[in-house]
């Protein structure tokens, strides 16, 4: 299955030394690996089946064939990014290690009460996540802080004693301590953290560090995840950069993190429960590297794979939320803003008891797979209702990598359709206008219910799916242009390419009204900001080139929730300003402002970045005009049929027009160009389809 | 049955995008934290008729209730809600629920043609009345709850006529805040108007129109379906509330439930007439408990519309405490009498269907609110929060403890930030270990939650149920434990009534003990 394509070129900016790059994106189904050689300014791209036991065995693999295959020297790689599922799926199969919780006495039972809301109300069941750390292994500490960080209850000494002969009888894996108010004052979490260091066997976190954040509860749950996954992570990170290093020692290994940007896999101690979505952050990184390298501004990512559809909207730059889940438990961690649902070309065709046509959320996968792959499947999907429509070529899917069966597609799709008592083709229709109008929805859920309108948005469209439906959806919500990226199915991989190493620091400090002031808050930023550069600096970065970001998350006295507002200057003004600037956000964002009441400013944070590479696509250099390899009957709508032009990707020029109808077959993907939509493909090698002009 | 299935299907998500895209511009756009942040609100379409065709399911205590707002605009107003008006109502007697719920409906028309109606309803946190709030703990009457209005035209060609809410804004403390959330749910009505009209441009009102029937009929359909497998079986329950808080003790909800062919009789006969306290249940809300129980039994999955009840034949008798009479007390009919009819219903429905109806839950949401002059600031607080409990247990599955049931699911307020915010002090927030009830699969167990008081003379005021009556097991499970509301000062534990109103010193620590949930099944050993 493996297979080697020259591709696009990536360059870096300054060429000095050979420099090779590598991203490597593990995925439910393949491993994704890109070469960038900046001696040469070529890149290559790899593809191959993901081991999920041990994720790091196809990375490992995949690399080693590919730089063979190059005739790259490995000695000369300086560094991977890694993208991986490794704690998405621990948390989702709660493999993760036995966990010790130390927490304020009488508040034991936080973790298991939550919010006391319940995730789905229509239901009896009530069910929620189980807490991570059983009643028995929650230990009550004799200690209380007021809300000012003042103890009301010291912690003596004859209590630390008593922890620690507690935690060496029960000999937990890890130990998450979470006390009330240690966001203002860690005295007591450090004491306890002190008193347990020498037991080497135990991942100790402890929340003022992890999360120095106000609510016990998130706090809470985001240090035992930390606790939770810490072993098991750090332990694959290990595990996968000795065998690295046994092939290339001079490489540094970095993580993409959920925040969209990477860190050094020596430093993820404490912050594996940053890398909850390492694996969806690249793929909207790269969708918006494609998008601004074409001079946009405003783009939908929408990375369509087998099994579901990755979804975000980013303006100006990617959106970084304060927040995010992980196997329903709240991760209180910067995470880019990425939606999920059930959505791919695996989504399996049903009729309900009154007959009428869903598509997905369930997924045929890659096994047994859509009835087409011949490998056991037998429902209907949205890759089997293509392949009737014509938009796959049978023959040439994946590259010819799997065979399409159109007779077991006709079959799947046809039993559909004698349900229905439709025509077969008016079936295959409805199967993707459905499958295109669950994407739609939640398209109109990340802009639509923010405030703003798809119309103003590119849609950049990629993984195996993205393109065959991109028309559909962009037509749905009015969309005009559309983007395809050279290499569809690798953009995730090109997204860790392009990703800075970035750390965010926070610290709740809650100051209102007449107690804010300039110079505290400056301190306070400057503070985090130290901290936020040495953390840089412990991963080889130099000052010079580090970009620091300051904002403040505030809100009015009364609220509960707060708004995210950046801070662009320091100085005396900068409470004046930054109350000004809240009141126009909250005007923006809420209709309103309210007068005479009190702001809070209640989190402090800073994002630090530091550039890893200027990467420069260059296009193929195709210089004349491809040919159409065929033509193929498809059908667009009842009764209607056109031929389409069938085109492969890697022999149109550049500039070249393609009318509608057409399609662009490639190895990773198949582009359909409808009737009054016209594709052309870019210099830098991506191609837009851009409604025609009537 | 539905002539183009994948039309349909596409339509269908269409219409609820509209409603949900409506609930985003009210809370978006309103002032009260109550619309805003605990999502008090909803937003529904109707077809001509006003029969509900889609809504926002945001919470429970509003599904299905604003079909009779709209009936009663209809009614009341008829043929002057011309293109551009929109009407205004909260009255319990006509189509409302409680007075702070306002609801707004606005026609809609292609042309000359009244295709469809828009509607919003949400929660204002003033609107008049003997406390701040609207929901003073000891009404007798509605007159103390607060300004009552019947369907009235507020808004012509778009605008808000602010001369006919006159009495609404002079009886509300903040009528600043009054004019910003009307403002707020008359653009959500304007959004909801327009995403129609151009999903009607697509498509074209006649699919629309017949989309509209179809969904009914599909909804129905489904529901039907699932009910005629209990065909022909009936059953009787009868459960109480604990008091009015009005001096009345044990009032009987009485049900009896019979399935028919692809219909269900629910007849409240027997239940109490309405009492002196606040605990009657306008008719409104009295049926959104029904749909309720119902939509979760047979129809989680299905089109949320009056396709779902339609099949339902609702019998409240008139004068009853779940269909009161002006002048009727009703303000904490939303919060506690729902959730006991969900109970009376379900405990009806098990003997029907025993394989998917839970154990009683705990019956209530604890309503605990606290007031005084913050000793820091000098200024006066008030603190109001709802505390979880025990779920009931059913069919393979133990009930969860400690979390919201039924009619509420608002998030509690974190102890950092409840200390930060008021002079009080959380000294345990726990489960209440071995409350839930015994059985094959265990019921729930509730929260104890203890607050102390950091600032003298604290007027606390708890609503409160089950602490009498317990949160009853199915089959030979035991019923949970039930609450206990209490103070502790001085090592001494006075304990307080369901409904009560007291004022506590400095140090006291108010200990709220939350029911349990019921068992389900024998215990096996």
């Amino acid at each position: 299955m493996t297979s080697r394509v020259p591709s696009v070129h990536i360059s870096r900016m300054t060429t000095c030394n050979r420099m090779i790059a590598i991203g490597v994106d593990v995925g439910g189904t393949f491993t994704d690996i890109i070469v960038s050689d900046t001696a040469t300014g070529q890149s290559y791209v790899h593809k191959i089946p993901s081991t999920p036991k041990a994720q790091d065995l196809a990375v490992v693999e995949g690399l080693s064939e590919i730089l063979a295959d190059c005739g790259l020297d490995a000695r000369d790689v300086s560094l991977i990014v890694h993208g991986t599922t490794v704690a998405t799926n621990a948390m989702l199969q709660r493999e993760g290690a036995d966990v010790l919780l130390l927490t304020t006495s009488g508040l034991e039972d936080v973790l298991e009460i939550g919010r006391q809301n319940r995730e789905e109300i229509y239901d009896f069941s009530a069910a929620r996540p189980k807490a991570l750390v059983k009643r028995d292994n929650r230990i009550g500490v004799s200690e209380r802080l007021d809300s000012e960080g003042n103890p009301i209850i010291q912690l003596e000494n004859r209590e630390i004693q008593r922890v620690r002969s507690l935690v060496e009888s029960r000999k937990p894996e890890a130990i998450a301590i979470s006390l009330l108010f240690s966001y203002i004052n860690h005295d007591h979490e450090d004491a306890i953290m002190r008193a347990l260091r020498d037991i080497e066997t135990a991942y100790v976190v402890a929340s003022s560090r992890v999360l120095p954040e106000f609510r016990e509860y998130e706090r809470t749950s985001t240090t035992v995840l930390e606790a939770y996954l810490g072993p098991l992570v750090l332990n694959y990170l290990n595990r996968l950069d000795i065998s690295l290093k046994a092939i290339s020692p001079k490489t540094k290994l970095t993580v993409m993190q959920s925040n969209g940007g990477t860190i050094l896999c020596s430093r993820t101690h404490g912050k594996a429960i940053g890398l909850a979505i390492s694996g969806l952050a690249g793929g909207v990184i790269g969708g918006w590297e494609i998008a601004k390298r074409g001079g946009v501004n405003q783009a939908i990512t929408l990375d369509m794979g087998g099994t579901s559809c990755d979804i975000s909207a980013v303006s100006e730059r990617v959106i970084v939320r304060p927040d995010n889940e992980i196997g329903g438990l709240p991760v209180r961690m910067p995470s880019v803003d990425v939606k999920t649902i059930g959505a791919g070309g695996g989504s399996i065709a049903w009729i309900d008891e009154a007959g009428v046509l869903h598509v997905g959320p369930q997924s045929a996968g890659a096994v047994p797979g859509p009835a087409s792959y011949s490998k056991g499947g037998t429902s209907a999907t949205v890759t089997d209702a293509n392949l009737i429509l014509g938009r796959l070529n049978p023959d040439f899917f994946v590259g010819g990598r799997i065979n399409l069966n159109m007779k077991r597609a006709t079959d799947a799709v046809g039993k559909i359709a004698t349900h229905l008592s439709i025509p077969l083709d008016e079936t295959a229709l409805g199967i993707i206008r459905i499958s295109t109008n669950n994407m739609v929805q939640a398209i109109r859920e990340v802009t639509i219910e923010r405030g703003r309108d798809p119309r103003e948005f590119v849609l950049v469209a990629f993984g195996g799916a993205g393109p065959t439906q991109a028309i559909d959806i962009a037509s749905s919500l009015g969309i005009d242009s559309i983007l395809i990226p050279p290499n569809p199915g690798i953009t995730s991989a090109l997204g860790l390419l392009c990703a800075d190493l970035r750390v965010d620091v926070m610290k709740t400090v809650m100051i209102s009204g007449e107690d804010a002031s300039s110079r505290r808050m400056t301190e306070i930023l400057e503070d985090l900001s130290d901290d936020a550069r040495d953390q840089l600096r412990g991963q080889g970065a130099q000052k010079d080139k580090m970009e620091l970001l300051w904002s403040l998350d505030m809100r009015y006295t009364g609220q509960s929730h707060e708004l995210n507002i950046p801070v662009r200057f320091k100085g005396k003004d900068l409470i004046l300003a930054s109350a000004e600037r809240f009141e126009t956000e909250h005007e923006a964002s809420y209709g309103y402002r309210m007068k005479d009441r009190d702001i809070q400013w209640v989190t402090a944070r800073v994002t630090a970045r530091y550039p890893q590479a200027e990467w420069r696509i260059s296009g193929p250099t195709t210089p004349s005009n491809g040919t159409p390899v065929e033509t193929r009957k498809v059908i667009v709508d009842r009764m209607k049929t056109v031929d389409a032009e069938i085109y492969r990707r890697e022999t149109l020029g550049e500039e070249q027009r393609v009318l509608g109808p057409a399609i662009i077959e490639q190895l990773d993907t198949t582009t359909y160009i409808a009737p009054d939509w016209e594709g052309k493909q870019e210099k830098d090698g991506s191609l837009w389809l851009r409604r025609a002009v009537r | 049955m539905i002539e183009d299935p994948v039309s349909f299907e596409v339509l269908k998500n269409a219409l609820v995008s509209v409603s949900r895209e409506m609930s985003v511009a009210l809370r978006k756009t309103a002032f009260s934290p109550n619309i805003k942040e605990r999502r008090d609100c909803s937003c529904a379409l109707f077809d001509a008729d006003g029969k509900l065709v889609a809504q926002s399911k945001d919470i429970p205590v509003h599904l299905g209730a604003m079909p009779l707002s709209v009936k009663a605009c209809i009614e009341e107003i008829g043929d002057n809600l011309v293109d551009g008006t929109m009407a205004l109502l909260n009255d319990p007697f006509s189509g409302g629920s409680h007075l702070p719920d306002l609801t707004l409906v606005a026609p809609v028309y292609d042309d000359e043609d009244l295709v469809a109606f828009v509607a919003n309803r949400a929660h204002h946190s003033d609107v008049g009345g003997e406390s701040p709030g609207s929901m003073p703990g000891l009404s007798v009457s509605i007159e103390e709850e607060g300004v009552r209005i019947t369907p009235r035209l507020v808004v012509q060609t778009g605008k808000l006529d602010t001369e006919s809410i006159s009495d609404l804004l002079s009886a509300t403390r903040t009528p600043e805040e009054r004019l910003g959330d009307l403002s707020a749910q008359i653009a959500a009505n304007t959004v909801g108007i327009d995403r129609l009209q151009s999903v009607a441009i697509e498509n074209g009102w006649d699919s629309l129109t017949r989309t509209f029937k179809d969904l009914l009929d599909y909804s129905e359909e489904m529901m039907g379906g699932r009910l005629s497998k209990y065909r022909g079986l009936e059953s009787e329950f009868i459960d109480h509330m604990d008091s009015d808080g009005a001096g009345t003790w044990n009032v009987p909800i009485s049900v009896s439930i019979k399935i028919g062919n692809r219909k269900a009789t629910i007849d409240f006969a027997g239940t109490a007439e309405q009492v002196r306290g606040n605990v009657n249940c306008p008719i409104a809300s009295t049926l959104s408990s029904v749909y309720y129980v119902f939509v979760v039994l047979f129809g989680h999955d299905i089109p949320t519309n009056e396709g779902c009840w339609s099949i339902l034949n609702v019998d409240i008798p008139e004068g009853t405490f779940l269909n009161p009479n002006y002048p009727a007390a009703v303000s904490a009919g939303n919060v506690e009498t729902t959730q006991r009819i969900v109970d009376a219903i379900l405990g009806s429905m098990a003997s029907i269907a025993p394989d998917i109806v839970p154990a009683a839950s705990q019956g209530t949401m604890n309503n605990v609110a606290i007031g005084g002059i913050d000793p820091r600031s000098q200024k006066p607080f008030s603190f109001y929060e709802t505390i979880g409990g025990g779920a009931g247990a059913m069919s393979g599955t133990h009930g969860e403890s400690g979390i919201h049931s039924h009619m509420t699911n608002t998030l509690n307020t974190p102890i950092e930030s409840l200390e930060i915010s008021y002079p009080l002090r959380v000294w345990r927030y726990a489960i209440r270990r071995d409350t839930g009830g015994e059985g094959r699969w265990r019921g729930g167990d509730g929260i104890i939650r203890e607050i102390e008081l950091v600032s003298d003379e604290c007027t606390v005021s708890i609503q409160s149920e089950r602490r009498h009556g317990r949160p009853w097991g199915l089959h030979g499970g035991d019923s949970g434990v039930s609450g206990s509301n209490s103070i502790v000062y001085d090592n001494q534990i006075h304990e307080l009534q369901a409904k009560s109103t007291v004022t506590a010193p400095e140090g006291a620590i108010i200990r709220i003990e939350t029911p349990g949930g019921g068992g389900w099944g024998k215990p096996v050993d």
